[in-house]
């Protein structure tokens, strides 16, 4: 199933760009969130 | 009856990728003879449609079981469409994982999708059960580098369709394996993000 997508002007490649890097930040905090939690449940008691 | 593997890389000894649609490589083994075929997933960088693109590659390879960590619903559905059969929460290398598969060690095939749409590309979507982690990244690499051709809108966009939510059959993982599966997609999601920055600060400075 072939998918076509419009092609983008500068400033919605832009304003694209910035959603998907806060996106990634949000992934990324989500992901040492959970790093930490896990590393902490390591730890001995 | 072939086998095909999510993999991060080519050959028996890469890790599994914990993605379908947008998993780095596809591992497609004969269990009996353990050749193995690896072929690059042009659909990595899709802006939509990465799973039943992936999934109607994989069925058209003429593969029987596909062995991944997650599964979205679009790829959940063509490759259950045709026949095929999917078996998710595995990790380890290629290698392990059809050893493990010809005896008999993983679970049985899955009935539903275990993450939502586009899990691969950078949303919060998450596993159930495990946590953050086997989504979350895919798309990010390929941007960038684009030089402003190529992306399309699309998104981000949730999907209406429903997953079963903490009942997907997926072994449990160690800590020390998620631990290393987060640092990793940690490390990919990094670069992905230095890449969409530079690309910013091109765009910026335009």
């Amino acid at each position: 199933m072939p998918f076509f997508a419009p092609p983008l002007s500068p400033d919605q490649e832009l304003e694209f760009l910035k959603n998907q890097a806060g996106m990634l930040k949000q992934e990324m905090e989500l992901i040492e969130a959970r790093v930490k939690d896990l590393e902490n449940k390591k730890a001995p008691a | 009856m072939k086998v095909c593997v999510s993999a991060t890389a080519p050959g028996l000894d890469a890790q599994v990728d914990s993605r379908f649609g947008r998993c780095q490589y596809f591992a497609i083994v004969d269990p009996d003879t353990m050749e193995c075929e690896s072929i690059p997933n042009a659909n990595i960088a899709a802006m939509g449609g990465a799973g039943i693109q992936s999934a109607q590659f994989i069925a058209n390879k003429g593969v029987g079981v596909v062995l991944t960590g997650n599964v979205g619903p679009n790829a959940h559905s063509t490759l259950q469409a045709a026949g095929v059969e999917i078996i998710t929460g595995v990790s380890g290398t290629v290698r392990q994982v059809i050893e493990a598969y010809k005896g008999k060690k993983l679970g049985s095939p899955v009935s539903g999708p275990t993450v939502a749409s586009h899990a691969g590309m950078g949303n919060s979507a998450q596993p159930s059960g495990q946590g953050i982690g086997t989504g979350g990244m895919g798309m990010g690499g390929g941007m960038g580098r684009g030089g402003g051709g190529g992306m399309g809108g699309g998104m981000g966009m949730p999907s209406s369709e429903s997953y079963p939510s903490g009942s997907s059959p997926q072994p449990a993982v160690s800590k020390e394996q998620e631990l290393n599966t987060l640092k990793e997609q940690s490390g990919l999601l990094k670069e992905q993000l230095d890449a969409i920055t530079d690309r910013i600060e091109k765009l910026e400075r335009k």
